[in-house]
């Protein structure tokens, strides 16, 4: 009886976790699709010769505008999302984990900020001006606000989640899956499989590929240093747990 | 040790046989597989180097369609690139097709008998000859009446601005089709030599099979009419040619 009741408790707890996090997510798109006009401006490329975008259907500004609006609610919303996500297990942890695992979500947020700007500044531009170049006098370019936003959003969202590495190195270095010596030790693999997954991921020129592996392949140097960081802690508490256990 | 291993554990059927076949012959099927593999990369070498030929050709192809239609546009960013390595894929593979197929001749040839080695150069030429034509059938006929047939629908008002990887699905689609679709007669005298269709039959089932070529002439072109009717005129001569053919063919052994 009473872990039925229990049940019941945590299946409301779960979904008032849920709606709120809806609710953020709906807040922060709303903000987006109010903001979305101001943010297509800034997206297009003007020195990549890209000044206008046309719209070929008469619902595609809209639909365009809403997928934009969802794009950055989810940017914006991210944080208020996670810490919901995180209170959801709160209950399960015991307070040293939820200190830590708290201190993950502004680092997560962040790394993700950083890899979708990094995007924008630096990498969108430069395959923006790759691929418009092959326009010319015979093929003009007409490029509809819909396809564009796909495509941008299709390319920074890698981005920000690549830039998640460090993240989830320190996490499994935790867990005790990886050690920061076997990180140091498959180096050279690890740069060259970065390498050509950047040639994979970005438009077949040497510039973008070296400009999304060369962040990669600092974030895998960071990944090491905080793993080391990381890890006597580990050893440690491994410790304190074998000398609770006994 | 093999042989014996086999002895004890045979595998019933087709597989079994594969299986001592292959300790049998294994020295042999290895130089085969030799053979096969050089004669992939013949043709994979081939394909690159006409890809590079399209690759560089391709803005020829592109002010081609730009003259054909007006203002030809992109409206995806990577679409210009791509539309140019669709291109340049399909000129590789057009000027490929015929060193592939020589490659194939040359695999297979030495395990035919003469009468086989006949029908198969026979079928070889035919097929390369009836796809040459329905290409240019479809270059020189079907794509610019087609086209210009649907562009006059446009008024002073009303302006094409044709985007560019739809255009060139028009194109495959009122070219390389023709070319597939002219293979119908090699098939019907393919089942004929093959004893499936008799010259009979095709005589007797002409009235369903014309109302078929219709059909399959809507399925194969574009979504319009222009190209569809052009299309099942000559796959309604193309059958009365394999109704014409089909006798020759016919299976001399087994009505004898």
């Amino acid at each position: 009886m009473s872990k039925s009741f229990n049940l019941l408790d945590h299946l409301e707890f779960v979904r008032l976790r849920l709606l709120r996090a809806i609710a953020a997510y709906a807040a922060s798109a709303a903000l987006g699709f109010w903001f979305a006009p101001f943010a297509i401006d800034a997206l297009m490329v003007n020195e990549a010769g890209l000044s206008n975008l046309v719209f070929l259907s008469p619902t595609e500004a809209l639909r365009a505008r809403i997928k934009l609006a969802l794009a950055m609610g989810l940017l914006l919303g991210l944080p208020f999302i996670l810490y919901q996500v995180w209170a959801l297990f709160v209950p399960a942890m015991d307070r040293r984990t939820r200190r830590v695992t708290l201190f993950l979500i502004p680092a997560v947020y962040l790394l993700f900020v950083a890899g979708v700007a990094f995007c924008l500044v630096a990498v969108l531009p430069l395959a923006v001006r790759f691929l418009l170049g092959f326009g010319g006098e015979q093929l003009h370019q007409e490029i509809s606000v819909a396809n564009y936003l796909s495509f941008v959003i299709g390319f920074t969202l890698p981005f920000g989640v690549i830039f998640e590495l460090p993240v989830v190195v320190i996490a499994f270095t935790k867990l005790g899956i990886l050690r920061p010596e076997a990180l140091a030790r498959q180096r050279k693999y690890a740069i060259f499989g970065i390498f050509v997954a950047a040639a994979v991921f970005t438009p077949p020129d040497v510039v973008s590929q070296v400009m999304l592996a060369a962040p990669i392949v600092v974030l895998y140097e960071c990944s090491i240093i905080l793993a080391r960081l990381v890890e006597p802690k580990r050893a440690e508490a491994d410790e304190v747990e074998l000398e609770g256990g006994v | 040790m093999n042989a014996g291993g086999e002895g004890d554990n045979p595998l019933p059927g087709p597989l079994g046989q594969l299986l001592k076949m292959l300790e049998e012959e294994g020295e042999a099927l290895v130089e085969h597989l030799a053979e096969l593999r050089v004669r992939l990369i013949v043709f994979a070498a081939a394909f690159a180097a006409g890809m590079t030929i399209g690759w560089l050709y391709s803005p020829h192809v592109l002010a081609l369609f730009q003259r054909a239609v007006g203002r030809l546009i992109f409206v995806a960013p990577a679409e210009a690139l791509m539309t140019r390595v669709k291109i340049a894929s399909a000129i590789g593979l057009t000027l490929a097709l015929p060193v592939g197929l020589y490659q194939a001749w040359r695999f297979v040839a030495p395990a035919l008998f003469p009468e086989e080695k006949r029908l198969l150069r026979f079928f070889l030429w035919a097929g390369s000859l009836l796809y040459a034509g329905g290409l240019a059938f479809g270059y020189w006929v079907v794509y610019p009446v087609s086209l210009s047939f649907f562009l006059a629908f446009g008024t002073d008002g009303l302006r094409p601005a044709i985007v560019v990887s739809r255009h060139l699905a028009f194109f495959l689609g009122t070219t390389v089709s023709f070319g597939i679709a002219f293979q119908l007669p090699l098939a019907l005298l393919l089942l004929v030599k093959a004893g499936i269709l008799t010259a009979q039959r095709l005589k007797e089932v002409r009235r369903p099979a014309l109302f078929a070529c219709v059909v399959a002439a809507a399925a194969l072109t574009p979504a319009d009419i222009v190209s569809h009717v052009l299309m099942a005129v000559p796959l309604v001569l193309l059958y009365e040619l394999a109704v014409w053919l089909a006798p020759r063919f016919e299976r001399k052994s087994e009505s004898a």
